[in-house]
This record gives structure tokens, C-alpha cells and sequence, in this order.
């Protein structure tokens, strides 16, 4: 931290936020709002002088609430620039009070600092924004807040730090006596859907735990221990020898999830509740102190950060890497990484690699000075277009600049062409190159020029779908031979008029199958899909059609076999459509695919079998 | 990057207190048509639906 403080070519902005993020990879720029500190960072030797004489007191935020600071105070002893900051919401002003600024004898206190705002441009953005420890006092069986000697893995953190409120001493926090046992439950607000839990694994804190356990013999050797556990996830390298150095140190695991906890009124000792799932029967647990071990959720303010970088999220709520194995540092959006446990819960030695890793991505854009974009980019004829702006509103990455009145100008760095904003154009204006209107439209002829009844149309996205498809053959799983492929970038390159066109055409099903919603490659293009095939199914409805005919399905690049099975499920759905209903839906879908085909140029080469 | 035209705040405050409302809707699996009664906001909106009968993703969400 010193050393980035001391670099020549690092600005360290402390106490700033971003607010605004405008244009794409190379060239972003940046409006930053640095908060007042109302004091001189420069100017300020951390003497600790005004503190001393502050009279208002609040909890210390970094030793989480255990201790107390002053309104004017450093957040931490090693924090970097050295110097003090008034909580100006804690303070009692300049007129009221102004102690601190008569103590400091380099009048580095200005009461009448204001926010300010920078602009920067940058290349490349690192998102580094952390997370947050779980809140345990949701889970109410545990008595975290009301129990004193509950606390947390991070409360625990705190009070054997040295540099912490008790300088390290291990003790309870309800009569400052050190325990004469302490208990670990793990997996708090982790791998459980219960409540305001959440299901996926922390990473950290089993092992967290095992640390803390051979601190506490070091230190305190006759100190009973006990760890509650579901796993032990000991994955790491020389994890398991810590883990095996933990239970020779008489650490005893214990293999059940307590049910809940509660508390002697007399010695505020806990009694514990808990199945032992080793030799059955519930029993109770005597501990003096009981840690509960927090798992990590996302931060709360990465909704702003995600709209700013028009990033997504995991299902987690993490965010969304560009692609999990080959990418797993960069985000959706050209130029933006991520670092540490902003893209998922991870210890501090994936952190630093992944750090170092998205430095290495980003210097190596900033060292070429240039970028090669993909050639799957939209163009706009600007005779069609309407300048109504729906392009824009659905662009994931936010590559389409668009004011009321003006034609969309297409950002191309920034676009990595899902092609959705040809589909929502309802004038024909945008076309995607190498996968344009007219070429899938060929396609689509191509597929049902024969027997057209005889044939399932299925669009798939290339990514995932398209994917799925590939594994399912290397894999030799069979599925029906009347499935005819269309690839596209994206499902949301399905428009409409292909599917219409489709039936026109006399195809008794048509799927639409793309990513699964949480995992598109384009953000969350395939929510654009969703949304459409909704509204497909209302018109078809509205035009006598029935709607089964139109299938979605979500289908990952792992799903071969699924693939299969939902090509069988197609077939079985075909053989239902019957040869009324495929020329009743020729007929319902002629003037509209009609018009469209006129709108791009397309009627006169359109031949329909059956029709003259 | 707010190069999107529904970034003006008011439009994105009306735009925010709509989704918020909750809605119930009926949603018909595509494939079986198997029913199932929920409700539904703009969140619940697009996240992945499967038939617990046939395991399709084609659902259906008709507000009632």
C-alpha cells in the first residue's frame, strides 16, 4: 500500500468515487467526485494532536465497532496518505468546537473544504471493489448482537491482531476474561438457500478457521477449541497439512451444523444445540466464546459499478467474467478486469494472481496502443432508419449513441456484436455484417426448401447452443436427422421476421434456443430473446397459430446430451403439426412477412411452395 | 457508458418503480402445458424458468 502511496506513476485517489464512466476501451473517461477530507493529506503529519482533543466519539469502523475513534480520526494505522479526516456528519463544527484546528499547529484543518470533481481519461479500468462479510444477525438462532460472546470470524480477526482494540489479547467480550474454550461454526450465510443465506461456497473461511485455531494454541495452549462443520474444504496447497497440524494440536472437528445457540445468564457461557451427525443424537456444546465463521456476499454498491461499466452478474451476484475458463479476468466490456473478490469469493493468494493477471491484460493493451475488434458489427442504412432509439435501449454494452431526433451512431469499440440491435429494429435499418438478413434468410430458404413439414428449424447461438450441438456430436449422442441448424452470434440475432418467414415458409416448428439467462456472452443479451419469443407466442396466438410452435430452450456448451434430447422433443412436437395447420400458418404470417421482405428489398426472390 | 437513451433520471425513475410492482402471472410450459400461478416483477422476470414436468425452458409468463 506505502509503495503504490510512493510510485511516480500511480495516483492513488482515497476517499473518491466514480460517477460517471463514458465512452470504450482506450479511451474511457472518467468523472471522479473526491470527497472533502478537511484536511491538508499533505500538509498532515499524523501527529494525532487534533484526535486528542476531539470530544465526540463514534465506533471504529475498521476494528468493527469493538473500539472508538474521534470525528476526527486515521481509518487505520497503516493507512496510506498518513493522514487525519474529519467525519464531518460526527463533527461539531468550526463555530461549536474547532478544537482540532487550535491543536494543530500546521493549521492543516480546513473547515470549509468542499467536494470536488476530476476528469480523467484511461485506457483500461480494473475493477477491484471487494466484498462484503455476511451480516450473521439475520440468523437468529446464533444470537449474533444478542449475545455478547457470539462474534464473528472478522469480529475475531480484530481481537487477535495486535495492532487491535485489546492489542491482541484474546478475550470475551462480556466480562474481558480470557475463554476457557472457544467454539468455530462454519458455513454462516454460506452453502445454504435458507433465508438470506447463500448457496454457493466462501472459499476462505474453513481454512480461516483452521488459521485461527493454531493461532489460538500458539498463544493461549490450553484453550478447548471446537469447529462445527458441513465440509472441510482444504484445497489449497499445503492446506491440508494445516488442517492435519490443527487436529494434532487436539482441535476437535465436529461434523454437524448446530441448530442454535443460547446463552447462560450467569457466565455468559453458550450452550450449543447441535446434531452430531458422526454418531447421531443431538447434544449440547458448552463454549465460553463462540466465532461464528461469516461467509463473503458481493458488495452492495456494485449495482452502481455494473451500471457504469455495463457489466452483469452471476447468479451469485458476483460479476460475470467474459468467459470462465479462457477469460476469467476480463469482463464483458472491452478494456474493463476484474480483480480479487469482485468477480467471486477467493483467498488473498488467488487475489494477487488474479490482481497480477488483469494488470498483465491491461498492460498489454496499453503497450500495443491498439485494438482488433471482431467484424461481426452492425451497419445502419440511415434511408430506413427512424431515429426512434429502440437500438440503443438494447444494447447490452451500451454501443449505440442515440439522441431524440438523431440517427443511432454505432460506437464499434465498444460493440461486440450479439446483433440484438438488428433484431429490435423494426424498420429493417440494422443489419449485422456476415450475419445479415439476408444471408439467414438464404439459410432459412435453404433448410425448408424441401419438405419443409418434414423439418425442425432450430436457431442456436453460437457460444452455447451451437456449441452444445458440436458436443453432443464429438460426444455420439444421436438426434433426429429433420433438425436443421441456423447459427447466429447470439439468440438475440433472432428477429421476429425469421421466424415468421420461417412459417411462411411452411416450417411446423421453429426453436429459438440461445446461453442460459444467468451466462450470455453478450451480458445479458438473451434477456432481449426472452422478452421477443414472449411476444412472439401473444402474436402467433393472435394469428390463429399455435404457439407450441415456437419452442425456446436454453442450452450450455456442456449439454450434449441435452441437446439430444431436446432435438428428440422437437421431432415428437413436429409429428403433432398437421398439414392444416402448417398452411393455415402460411396464410396468417403472408402479409406480414410480406411487408418485411418488401422493406428490405427482398419480395421479388421469395418463392412459397404451394403458391404461384 | 450511458450512451442509452433511457438513461435520463426521471425516465429511469419511472422506469425503476414500475418494475418494482409485482404481478401475477400465469406461466404455461410451452412443451407439456403444464400451469403453475406466480408472481412475477421484473426480476423474477427474466430469471430461468424450467417445467418441473418436462424440464422445458420454453415458459410462457401470461399476466392474469
Amino acid at each position: 500500500m506505502a509503495d503504490v502511496g510512493r510510485h511516480p506513476r500511480i495516483e492513488l485517489m482515497t476517499m473518491s468515487e466514480v460517477i460517471n464512466v463514458d465512452g470504450y476501451i482506450g479511451n474511457f473517461k472518467v468523472r471522479i467526485k473526491r470527497r472533502a477530507r478537511y484536511v491538508n493529506e499533505k500538509e498532515c503529519t499524523a501527529c494525532g494532536e487534533c484526535a486528542k482533543v476531539c470530544p465526540e466519539t463514534a465506533p471504529d469502523e475498521f476494528n468493527l465497532g469493538l473500539s472508538t475513534r474521534k470525528a476526527i480520526y486515521q481509518p487505520f494505522p497503516q493507512a496510506v496518505p498518513s493522514s487525519y479526516l474529519i467525519k464531518m456528519d460526527e463533527c461539531r463544527g468550526f463555530i461549536a468546537c474547532g478544537k482540532c484546528y487550535q491543536a494543530c499547529e500546521k493549521r492543516c484543518i480546513n473547515f470549509f473544504a468542499k467536494d470536488s470533481f476530476v476528469d480523467i481519461e484511461v485506457g483500461t479500468i480494473i475493477v477491484a471493489t471487494g466484498m462484503e462479510p455476511f451480516d450473521a444477525s439475520v440468523l437468529e438462532e446464533y444470537g449474533y448482537t444478542r449475545y455478547e460472546n457470539v462474534i464473528t470470524s472478522m469480529e475475531f480477526e480484530r481481537l487477535i491482531n495486535a495492532g487491535g482494540p485489546t492489542g491482541g489479547h484474546l478475550v470475551r467480550l462480556s466480562d474481558k476474561k480470557t475463554p476457557k474454550s472457544v467454539a468455530f461454526i462454519q458455513c454462516i450465510g454460506s452453502r445454504s438457500k435458507r433465508g438470506m443465506s447463500k448457496p454457493y461456497c466462501s472459499n476462505i473461511c474453513c481454512m480461516n478457521t483452521v488459521k485461527d485455531t493454531l493461532l489460538i494454541h500458539s498463544h493461549y495452549p490450553d484453550v478447548e477449541m471446537k469447529v462445527f462443520y458441513m465440509d472441510i474444504r482444504a484445497f489449497g496447497k499445503g492446506f491440508e497439512d494445516l488442517y492435519d497440524r490443527s487436529r494434532k494440536a487436539g482441535v476437535r472437528y465436529i461434523h454437524s451444523m448446530p441448530g442454535y445457540i443460547e446463552e447462560d445468564p450467569e457466565t455468559k457461557s453458550l450452550i450449543i444445540h447441535a446434531e452430531d451427525c458422526d454418531n447421531g443424537g443431538v447434544k449440547k456444546y458448552y463454549a465460553d466464546m463462540v466465532v461464528l465463521s461469516v461467509g463473503l456476499v458481493p458488495r452492495k454498491e456494485n449495482d452502481v459499478v455494473k451500471r457504469l461499466l455495463s457489466l452483469s452478474y452471476t447468479k451469485d451476484g458476483f460479476f460475470m467474467e467474459a468467459h470462465p475458463k479462457l477469460q476469467p479476468v476480463d469482463a464483458p466490456t472491452g478494456g474493463v478486469f476484474f480483480a480479487g473478490c469482485a468477480e467471486g469469493p477467493k483467498d488473498v493468494k488467488d487475489s494477487v494472481t488474479q490482481a497480477s493477471a488483469a494488470a498483465s491484460r491491461a498492460m498489454r493493451l496499453m503497450a500495443t496502443g491498439r485494438v482488433k475488434v471482431g467484424a461481426v458489427k452492425p451497419k445502419i442504412d440511415l434511408e430506413l432508419c427512424r431515429r426512434c432509439g429502440r437500438c440503443a435501449g438494447v444494447c447490452p454494452y451500451g454501443a449505440i449513441k442515440w439522441t431524440k431526433g438523431e440517427p443511432p451512431i454505432i460506437i464499434e469499440a465498444l460493440c461486440a456484436g450479439c446483433g440484438g440491435c438488428a433484431a429490435e429494429c423494426p424498420f429493417g435499418a440494422l443489419d449485422i455484417r456476415h450475419f445479415t438478413d439476408a444471408q439467414i434468410l438464404e439459410q432459412i430458404e435453404a433448410a425448408l426448401l424441401e419438405n419443409p413439414q418434414e423439418k425442425v428449424l432450430a436457431f442456436a447461438c453460437n457460444w452455447c447452443s451451437y456449441a452444445g450441438a458440436d458436443n453432443c456430436g464429438v460426444s455420439r449422442f444421436q438426434y433426429p436427422p429433420s433438425v436443421r441448424l441456423i447459427k447466429t452470434m447470439c439468440s438475440a440475432r433472432v428477429s421476429p421476421n425469421f421466424v415468421y418467414y420461417a412459417f411462411r415458409l411452411g416450417a411446423p416448428i421453429v426453436l429459438v434456443s440461445g446461453c442460459h439467462l444467468a451466462d450470455c456472452h453478450y451480458i445479458n443479451a438473451n434477456r432481449n430473446t426472452f422478452r421477443r419469443v414472449q411476444a412472439m407466442w401473444d402474436r402467433l396466438e393472435k394469428w390463429g397459430i399455435r404457439p407450441q410452435r415456437l419452442q425456446l430452450e436454453w442450452i450450455s456448451a456442456a449439454e450434449g446430451e441435452r441437446f439430444a434430447k431436446v432435438m428428440e422433443a422437437m421431432e415428437a412436437l413436429r409429428k403433432t403439426v398437421t398439414k392444416e395447420e402448417i398452411e393455415q400458418a402460411q396464410k396468417a404470417t403472408a402479409d406480414y412477412v410480406d411487408k418485411f421482405l418488401k422493406q428490405i428489398g427482398r419480395l421479388d426472390k421469395v418463392s412459397v411452395a404451394g403458391e404461384e | 457508458m450511458n450512451n442509452n437513451p433511457s438513461s435520463k433520471p426521471e425516465e429511469k425513475e419511472e422506469r425503476q418503480k414500475s418494475s418494482e410492482e409485482k404481478y401475477k402471472a400465469q406461466l404455461v410450459c410451452m412443451r407439456c402445458g403444464a400451469l403453475k400461478t406466480e408472481m412475477i416483477d421484473s426480476r423474477t422476470y427474466y430469471e430461468e424458468k424450467v417445467c418441473a414436468k418436462c424440464g422445458s425452458n420454453s415458459i410462457r409468463i401470461k399476466k392474469i
